[in-house]
Formats: C-alpha cells, sequence, structure tokens
C-alpha cells in the first residue's frame, strides 16, 4: 500500500494532527535574524531533528519537513538540493526512530523498537506510537510533508515573477522533495491565489503525491492580494487538491470566520494550522500570547466546525499540540460530506450557480461586430477591457471572453486578453474558444476557477476538453448537440445531456462542474423552437437536477423589436429553472426582465436589487426622455448630479421649439449641446448630437459652431484657473461621445474625413504616472486627432518604433519624477536620429520650460490645452509643408 | 520582526474631501454639482475598496552626523534628512498602502472614463495621506506616553534622500510577503498608493 493511500484513508476516518510551530523555536534555539532556516538542517541537525521528535512524542501524525523557503531564488541549486533531501532524512529518521517501521516509509505498523520509551514522554492525548502498538484498524501512521512556502516574489500583473517562472521555481523545490522521500507536498501560508495556483500545478506536474493547501488569511478574512475562502475552494478543488485550508497570520479563535466559510463550502478535508495568537516583542523576544490550554480550547471549536486536520504555524509548540490532541481526539469530527456547490472565480470572488440566474456579459466577441474585429487585429486591449468593464457596470456576473478571428494567432491573443482582464476586473470569466491549445493556455493562466466554454455531445471535443478541465478545474458548458446536429426533440436533447454527464464522470469531473446549453433556436422560422428549449431547461431542472445556460436573444433572429420577445423568452426560461444566461447587460429589456424575476422569485431580500436598478441613473435618465421628448433630457439633469434649474429651463424652451440645435443660442438661453458639454453630461450630449443630425444639421457645422466652442470655452476657463480639472475632463467625455454619433453618420453616409493627423504619446521609461497624459489623450482626442498612447514605463526604442511606423508629426512624453527625465532626454535623441520630422512636446509635474530646453524638446507644454494648440500648431505646419511639396 | 499595522475594527480612516479636491487643483475655485458628486462617488467607491495595511520596525540610529545617517539596517547620505532628524536617537521606518484594489479601480476607470480616473486618482493619493496621518498619530501618542518627541515622516525621494533606499525599507519590512507591495526596477512602489517612510525619534534623557 502507498503510503499516501494510508494518509488520505487516515483523513477519511479520523483526525489528522500537523505538528506545530518550527521557525520559531529556531530562534529560542539561536537562529538569527535574516538567517535562513532550512540551512540548519546541515549545520544543526540534532535541534531539527529534537523539535520533530518533540512533535512526533506528543502525538502528531505529520511532520512539516524544515524546507519552507528552501528555493532556487534563495539557494543555488547544490545547496537547495542538500538542504532538501537533509530536511527530508531528518524527519524520517525521527520517525524511525520514534516509531519503528521499515525504512522505505514512515509506517509506523508492525514492531515499533524504541519507539515506546520514546513515546512515553507523551502524557496526554495519544501518541503516534501507543496507536500503533494499539493495533487499531486503521492504524495511524506518521507522515513527513516537503514544506513548501511562498517565493517571496509578487506575481505579475502586481508584482515581477512570471507565473511560468513560478511555477518553475516551485517544481524545483518539488521534484527534490519528492525524490528524497516526502510522503506529500504541503503548500502553506500563501497570501496569494495565482502564487498558490502556481504551487499546486508544480506538485500536480511534479509528482504523485496528496497535495495539501492552505493559505493565510489576514483579519478581513481575506488573502493580501483579495481572494476570499470561498474563491479560495473553487480555485483549489478545480486544481484536485487532496486538502485544503488556512494556516498562520492569524490565532485559532480570530481564524473561526474564515475556517466556516471553508467548511461551509469545501467538499475535501479543511486544514487549520493557526499561529499562537498575536506576536509581541517582551525583553526582545518575540512572545505569542495564546497558551496551549487555551489553543487547545479553540482548535476543539474549529473542529466542531467540520475541520479534521489540525496542527499550528508560528508560535506554537510541542506542548500546544498536546494539549490540542488531548482535547480534540475526545471528540467525533464533523463527517466529510460533498457540498454539491457550484462555484467558479476570479482572483478575488467565488460566483455561485444553482440559486438566482447568473448573468454572462456576451459582449467580448468579434462574432459580427467590426469594430471589435478591428480593436483584435489591432490589439487594442483598451477597447477590449472597456466592453468588459462596462458590462461589469451593468451588473454582469460573469464575462464570456471570445476572440476568434480567422487572421489572428488566437492562443496568444487569448492569453494577453484573459491576463488583461484579470488585472483590472473581478469578474470571474468564461473561455470560449474552439481551439484547444488557446483554451489549455488561458485555463492554466487564468487566476480562479473559470467557466469552459463548450464541450457538446461529440466524443472527439470531450476527449479533448475534459482532461484539461480535469487539471485546471472549471465549470464546463455543454451544449446539446452532437455529430448528428441540434436534436428537435426534448428527448433527443436529453440523452446527449446524459452523454455529456456520463463521459465527464469518466474524467472524473462531477455533474456539478457541468452546465448544460439547451440551445435557443429562432423562433420566426420554427414556431415551436421556444418551447422545445423551455421544456428541456425544466427537464434538466426537475429531472437531472441539473444547471443550465441558454443564449437567449438568439430567440429573435429576423423578427422587429427583438428586445421585446428577447425580454419575454428570458422570463419565460428563468421561471422554467434557468441557471444561467449569455446576454448583453446593457440591455435595458433584459435587465428590467431580470431583477423584476429576481424580486418576485424570492432571490432578492427586500427587493433591494431591484430598487437599486430601478432608481439608477440610467433609469432616471430614460425616464426623462421618455416623458420630455427630445432634448428634455437635458432638462431633467443627470440624476447623478441633482436637478439645475438654470438647465431645466434652457431644456425646456428649447423642447417646445422642436429643433433643438436650430434655435439654440436665441433668446438668451444657453444650446443645449453646448451646455450638456459644458456641464459634461455623456448620454445628452450623444442624445443631443444625433437629434441635430436626424434635424438636418451638418455634422461640421455641429462641430464648428457648438461643439468647439463649448470645449473652448471649458478649455479657457482650466488655463484661467476657474474650471476644476475633473469638470475639463468630464466636458471632454461628453465631448467625445457626442463626436463618436457624428463620425459613425458621416461614416454611414460616406462623408467621414481623416482625422486631424497623429500624435503618439508616452509616460517615459521608469515612470508610472500616467494620468497627465491621459488628461492629454482625451483632449487630443475631442479635437479630432489619431492618438496613439503606448501607456507607461514605455522605453525610448518603443516610442520611436510607433513614431516611424505611424510616421507621426508629434510625440508628446510625460514625466512625473525628476528620476525619469534621463529617459525623457534618452527618448529625444532617438527620435531625433530615427524620426528627425517629429516634433516633441513634453510635460509633465517636474518639467520646465528650462528642463525642455535642457534635454531639447521641441515644445514645454504647461497644461492639457496647451499640448492641443500646439497639436495644431504642428499639423498646420505639416500640413503646409506636405502641400508645398506637392507643388514641386 | 516588523510589526504589522491595520486600522482598528470599525475605525474607517476618512478621506477628506477638501484634500481630494486641492489634489485636483481646485482650491479656491468653484466646484459644478456634477464635479462635485464625480468626487464624492470617487470617496465612496475608494472607501469601500481600499484595505489600509502598514509594516513598521524601530531601530536604533548607529551614527549621525551633518550627511550621514546610519542605522543597523541601512547607510544613508543625505544632509537633508539627517538634518531633520538631528538630536534623535532612534527611528521608526514603516511601509504602507491601501492595497491593489485602489489601482484596478483606477486603471478601469481610465479606460471608459478620464474624469472618474483623475478623481480616482486623487483620492487614492488623500487615502493613503490619511491613513499614514492615522498611523503616525497612534505611533506619536505611544512615544509621546514615553516621554519622546517625534519627527514629522520623511520619505525616500524627499530632497537628497535618494529613492534607492526604497530598497532597504522592502528589505528590512519584507513588504512584498507582509504588504503585497513590490517595487520596479525604478524604484516606485506597486499598488501605487504606497508610502515609505522614516520617523525620527528624540529621547530626551
Amino acid at each position: 500500500m502507498k503510503n499516501h493511500t494510508s494518509l488520505m484513508e487516515q483523513v477519511r476516518s479520523g483526525y489528522v494532527y500537523f505538528d506545530g510551530g518550527m521557525g520559531t523555536l529556531l530562534q529560542e534555539q539561536g537562529l538569527a535574524a535574516g538567517e535562513l532556516p532550512e540551512r540548519w538542517n546541515l549545520s544543526h541537525p540534532e535541534i531539527i531533528a529534537g523539535i520533530h521528535r518533540s512533535y512526533l512524542e506528543a502525538g502528531c501524525h505529520i511532520l512539516k519537513a524544515n524546507t519552507f523557503g528552501a528555493n532556487a531564488l534563495k539557494y543555488e541549486e547544490e545547496e537547495l538540493s542538500a538542504v532538501i533531501t537533509a530536511a527530508i532524512d531528518l524527519a524520517r529518521g525521527v520517525i524511525r526512530d520514534v516509531c519503528g517501521g521499515d525504512s522505505s516509509a514512515s509506517a509506523v505498523g508492525s514492531a515499533p523498537a524504541d519507539g515506546t520509551s520514546a513515546c512515553e514522554g507523551s502524557n496526554a492525548g495519544k501518541s503516534v506510537c501507543e496507536d500503533a502498538t494499539a493495533a487499531a484498524t486503521p492504524q495511524p501512521q506518521a507522515y513527513v510533508a516537503l514544506d513548501v512556502g511562498p517565493t517571496g516574489k509578487l506575481l505579475q500583473p502586481l508584482g515581477d515573477l512570471a507565473f511560468e517562472d513560478a511555477v518553475e521555481l516551485f517544481a524545483r523545490t518539488i521534484r527534490l522533495g519528492a525524490a528524497a522521500g516526502a510522503d506529500l507536498i504541503l503548500i502553506e501560508t500563501m497570501n496569494d491565489s495565482y502564487e498558490m495556483k502556481a504551487a499546486v500545478l508544480a506538485a500536480k506536474e511534479n509528482c504523485d503525491l496528496p497535495v495539501f493547501a492552505t493559505c493565510a488569511y489576514d483579519e478581513s478574512g481575506k488573502l493580501m492580494t483579495g481572494a476570499s475562502p470561498a474563491a479560495m475552494v473553487a480555485l483549489l478543488e478545480g486544481l484536485r487538491v487532496d486538502a485544503l485550508g488556512v494556516n498562520c497570520s492569524l490565532g485559532p479563535l480570530q481564524m473561526l470566520p474564515v475556517v466556516r466559510e471553508l467548511t461551509a463550502h469545501a467538499s475535501v478535508p479543511v486544514i487549520v494550522n493557526p499561529n499562537a495568537g498575536l506576536p509581541h516583542v517582551e525583553n526582545g523576544r518575540t512572545v505569542y500570547d495564546v497558551g496551549p490550554a487555551e489553543f487547545a480550547d479553540a482548535m476543539t471549536q474549529i473542529a466542531a466546525c467540520g475541520a479534521r486536520i489540525l496542527g499550528g504555524c508560528c508560535g506554537t509548540t510541542p506542548a500546544h499540540m498536546h494539549a490540542m490532541i488531548g482535547s480534540t481526539a475526545q471528540t467525533d469530527p464533523v463527517p466529510l460530506s460533498d457540498k454539491n456547490e457550484t462555484l467558479i472565480s476570479s482572483y478575488t470572488n467565488a460566483v455561485r450557480f444553482g440559486a438566482k440566474p447568473i448573468l454572462i456579459g456576451e459582449r467580448i466577441n468579434p462574432t459580427g461586430k467590426k469594430r471589435f474585429q478591428q480593436a483584435l487585429r489591432e490589439r487594442d486591449m483598451e477597447y477590449i477591457l472597456a466592453q468588459g468593464l462596462s458590462q461589469q457596470e451593468n451588473g454582469a456576473h460573469v464575462l464570456d471572453v471570445n476572440v476568434g478571428l480567422p487572421e489572428i494567432d488566437e492562443e496568444a491573443t487569448m492569453d494577453e486578453v484573459v491576463r488583461t482582464l484579470q488585472s483590472v476586473c473581478d469578474l470571474p470569466l468564461q473561455i470560449d474558444t474552439t481551439d484547444v491549445r488557446a483554451m489549455e493556455t488561458a485555463l492554466r493562466h487564468y487566476n480562479g476557477k473559470p467557466m469552459v466554454n463548450s464541450v457538446n455531445g461529440k466524443q472527439e471535443v470531450m476527449h479533448e476538453i475534459f482532461p484539461l478541465v480535469r487539471k485546471y478545474g472549471g465549470l464546463v458548458v455543454g451544449l446539446l448537440l452532437d455529430e448528428d446536429g441540434i436534436p428537435e426533440t426534448v428527448e433527443g436533447r436529453l440523452a446527449i445531456a446524459r452523454r455529456i454527464y456520463d463521459t465527464a464522470a469518466e474524467y472524473g469531473i462531477p455533474q456539478k462542474d457541468i452546465i448544460l446549453d439547451a440551445l435557443t433556436m429562432t423562433v420566426s422560422t420554427d414556431d415551436r423552437a421556444g418551447m422545445v428549449t423551455l421544456e428541456t431547461v425544466r427537464r434538466i431542472t426537475e429531472e437531472y437536477h441539473g444547471l443550465t445556460s441558454l443564449g437567449v436573444s438568439n430567440i429573435s433572429f429576423g423578427l422587429p423589436e427583438r428586445g421585446s420577445v428577447n425580454a419575454a423568452f428570458f422570463l419565460m426560461t428563468m421561471t422554467a429553472g434557468l441557471s444561467a444566461a449569455i446576454m448583453n447587460p446593457a440591455s435595458l429589456p433584459m435587465r428590467e426582465a431580470y431583477y423584476s424575476f429576481c424580486a418576485l422569485h424570492a432571490d432578492d431580500p427586500q427587493c433591494m436589487d431591484y430598487i437599486g436598478f430601478a432608481t439608477g441613473s440610467e433609469m432616471q435618465e430614460r425616464r426623462a426622455l421618455l416623458s420630455g421628448g427630445g432634448n428634455a433630457g437635458a432638462g431633467a439633469g443627470t440624476g447623478a448630479a441633482g436637478a439645475n434649474a438654470a438647465v431645466g429651463a434652457a431644456g425646456g424652451a428649447n423642447s417646445a421649439a422642436g429643433s433643438t440645435v436650430g434655435s439654440a443660442g436665441e433668446g438668451g438661453a444657453e444650446d443645449p449641446l453646448v451646455h450638456a458639454i459644458r456641464k459634461g453630461l455623456k448620454e445628452q450630449a450623444a442624445a443631443l448630437a444625433g437629434e441635430a443630425l436626424e434635424a438636418g444639421t451638418a455634422p461640421l457645422a455641429l462641430i464648428d459652431t457648438k461643439m468647439i466652442p463649448a470645449l473652448d470655452e471649458v478649455g479657457k476657463g482650466f488655463e484661467k484657473k476657474t474650471v476644476f480639472l475633473p469638470q475639463l475632463l468630464m466636458s471632454a467625455e461628453a465631448a467625445k461621445a457626442a463626436f463618436a454619433v457624428l463620425r459613425r453618420f458621416m461614416e454611414e453616409h460616406g462623408t467621414a474625413g481623416e482625422k486631424k493627423g497623429k500624435v503618439v504619446i508616452a509616460t517615459v521609461k521608469g515612470d508610472i504616472h500616467d494620468i497627465g497624459k491621459n488628461i492629454v489623450k482625451a483632449l487630443l482626442e475631442n479635437y479630432d486627432f489619431d492618438v496613439i498612447d503606448l501607456g507607461k514605463d514605455v522605453p525610448p526604442e518603443t516610442v520611436v518604433e510607433a513614431v516611424v511606423r505611424e510616421h507621426a508629426p508629434l510625440a508628446g512624453l510625460s514625466a512625473l519624477m525628476t528620476t525619469t527625465v534621463p529617459a525623457m532626454e534618452e527618448t529625444i535623441r532617438q527620435l531625433r536620429e530615427s524620426a528627425p520630422w517629429c516634433k516633441v512636446v513634453v510635460g509633465g509635474a517636474v518639467m520646465t520650460q528650462k528642463y525642455a530646453d535642457m534635454i531639447g524638446a521641441d515644445h514645454y507644454a504647461r497644461d492639457a490645452m496647451e499640448t492641443v494648440r500646439y497639436a495644431e500648431e504642428v499639423m498646420r505646419e505639416a500640413a503646409e509643408s506636405a502641400a508645398a511639396q506637392g507643388c514641386k | 520582526m516588523p510589526t504589522l499595522d491595520r486600522p482598528a475594527q470599525g475605525h474607517k480612516i476618512e478621506i477628506p474631501y477638501a484634500e481630494v479636491i486641492r489634489y485636483l487643483g481646485g482650491y479656491h475655485m468653484e466646484i459644478s454639482p456634477e464635479a462635485e458628486a464625480l468626487v464624492r462617488e470617487g470617496i465612496d467607491k475608494i472607501s469601500a475598496a481600499m484595505d489600509p495595511r502598514a509594516c513598521y520596525a524601530r531601530f536604533p540610529i548607529l551614527h549621525l552626523d551633518e550627511e550621514q545617517v546610519t542605522l543597523p539596517c541601512m547607510d544613508i547620505h543625505s544632509r537633508l534628512l539627517a538634518r531633520h532628524i538631528a538630536g534623535c536617537s532612534e527611528v521608526i521606518l514603516f511601509a504602507a498602502t491601501i492595497g491593489a484594489q485602489t489601482d484596478r479601480l483606477i486603471r478601469g476607470a481610465e479606460l471608459l472614463s478620464p474624469s472618474r480616473s483623475a478623481v480616482l486618482q486623487a483620492v487614492g493619493a488623500a487615502a493613503i495621506e490619511s491613513y499614514c496621518n492615522d498611523l503616525n498619530d497612534r505611533l506619536n501618542r505611544e512615544e509621546d506616553a514615553l516621554g519622546h518627541l517625534t519627527r514629522r515622516r520623511y520619505s525616500p525621494g524627499y530632497g537628497d534622500f535618494a529613492l534607492t533606499h526604497q530598497r532597504d525599507f522592502f528589505r528590512v519590512l519584507e513588504c512584498p510577503v507582509r504588504l503585497g507591495i513590490s517595487l520596479t526596477e525604478g524604484m516606485l512602489m506597486v499598488p501605487s498608493k504606497s508610502v515609505t517612510a522614516l520617523i525620527g525619534i528624540e529621547t530626551p534623557q
């Protein structure tokens, strides 16, 4: 029998006890601050062995080898191998000495040699050896855990350690530990979900030992990088760890809320290894405030919450473990149970399926969207991220991510989009691709447990995708179609459902990790299409107790006023038991249906979500538009800022006049479009621009007579310090929204002109402050420049490359710190060399005219408006010189 | 070992509206209701997202002259710092952050709305300052009770206190592991709303 099989059997049959602290005991023995504790495996083996021995005698089952910090960042290859091998050998040797057994494993089994005498020191609880001699079944044994701690570095995107580099670091430690004969891998004290994922993958890929994983949660009940216990349960069970839990950071009582959340969600055994309370310094020594008796009491409460692998971390001693074992051993462990709960997660939050319906945003998808396709081809991550964030603002719970375009590298693009989305958006993602390599890379690099879109009844597809889900975890969408297409009958679809469940089970993927897409067909081509889908959803819910999802809006293809049909169908599917809908969260009718359903279905306590939705700014604005008609919206104000009497008068007057723009400015009332831009009212500016176009105003006239004057007024106010910076930017955004309407109109009518010219902007290398640069960008875009924004911390070569590629007449560089001015100077030097035509404007908090002259810039701009004016000047000159060249 | 700090339970770090306005250059300016609403919304958002934490440790000053400050863990050449802590015999080094979520909010806002992103930047700056003030007040009170005097906090990057000492702060205070702050090649901290500083302590005999 393999030793690790017996470990898991032991966990299933009762409490298993870890040992307690090592580092704090070593400090007492003279380990100096900053000294690497693992070196003591070689220099002070008798001390390490002595600590192991006292834990074993206290009754502990698992010894953590002294390898917590043993990784390739801290040790050279040879020493790393030596300290790890010595650590495992020391623990193994002590077990052999104390409990006897053969040399290959730590089995206590047959005949303890001198073990009994060593165990006599233990006078409370049951020592491992006493159990062994009692020959109870199953016999408890003692085990050696390779102890794997954090690298001490933060992973990207928060820090600079790449995910795959982290996996490789852990892999080196784990290979050495497994080769030295560890019985299990304990990954502990992790405070970042992504680093935990790297470590678990390394363990799974480099040995077949059981993997135990514990995190350090803080007082807020979260990991330092934000993950909740439920999110960690989702991630770790998805990665198929054998046990999970919490260690370090807190004393046992402060850990109770975290333990309760873990045991509420986890189906695998839960580990709890607390500190002996909180540390404080007494006479130059670090001491912990929870003594053995108090610790034992608290651990009894923790055991009653359902934890069954118990031990200690910093500050705990053999006496703590002895007391804990003595008191918990008298209780019966809470039985292990499958919680049968479907969870997915992002790097912070878990989302649970099976309660109220989950909204999956469908907008990150190029199908039928020209603008999105263009963004993918140009790797315009900002556009793609904005699609994600706006869906989050509109209430999506999960985002579908589909980047499939024939001409792009889908694997690389999917990887980049998933990582970038996860740097700003904390919603779980649904990876949507038919490219298996893209799927694997995305699943591997995703921080959390994602949704996997999709498999179907085709054997080939299932055999490709299920192994990935088995390895990385995921909630898999199963489409109810197969080699023969989409069955027209409910029975046909249910048969495929059964097949998907059964095949998943062969891979060890439980039904709770499958969500079936009952498939929405178009009702305009088949009268019964809606009914078949609804009935399929109902029967999967009732007969299989399974989860279902649908792409709802397919139902209305070919019909007018699709929104009405979609919303009605959505309501019907939710009533039939639908668990999740793939939909456009920007659609108001869909959200109306959703929030109403949840309120009526007792899924919305006190109707709070409904009220929040119905009184939100968007609904208010729509009501205002409906009630006043036309631009009366301006009169109602934005809702965000409250009513404004002066605005109301202007809006009202104009709405009476009917034609908004034509009559504007007359009679003293401010033009509503000018007003909307001045006030920074985005939606209104866009709506008013649209109305003016419909009323026949020429787009260019609108720009010249309304929008630019409004912007100039605000810009001048900003320069004179009478207009507040956020106000300037709000106006810029409102103008941008109006411009977008105009541009669309001109494109549709074939009158879209060239933009004013290209400007490459960047915050220079070494500087990550980009607020100033972003303001400049917003204003330049307003004035219709084509802005190529390279972001922040941009190396000189990248700026040069972009300027040359775009043949941009102007580059704008920003720096906030004196330390990065040399990088700016270097960028200018390289630009002069490779792009002599390009003018350079500089700005930023530390910039002055003097500095600008010193580093050879063409212009110093005091603020964003000045950059705009300079850009206009440069473009005018560029155009003139181009014209002059043309004449020659 | 550095001591970890978090605001006491139930004690909320206030983000003063007037400070945010000041950071945005709006001091003495008329603020439109729309802009005020945006700022107040930003304060609510960052208040909900911020996760203030700090760690600090105390060290004796081994040597102090006009241009040199020697601590057990670092050697600092800085006339201005030396002058600032002249007469002190100990220092507290601290690092503080309001966490990564604030940066994510700002990054998200950059994509959707430059005005909101500018406001969130300012709110984040006001928030970390406010937390540092809160922590400093508590440390000052503790020192005060011992009859010690404290100087105002002083950060790497001020005057001639070289930014490269960020490395020393990070090593001594174990910032990446304890606080989740990391240091870029250019010595900037990520999350961006983070502060490292030194407080001089005078212990009159």
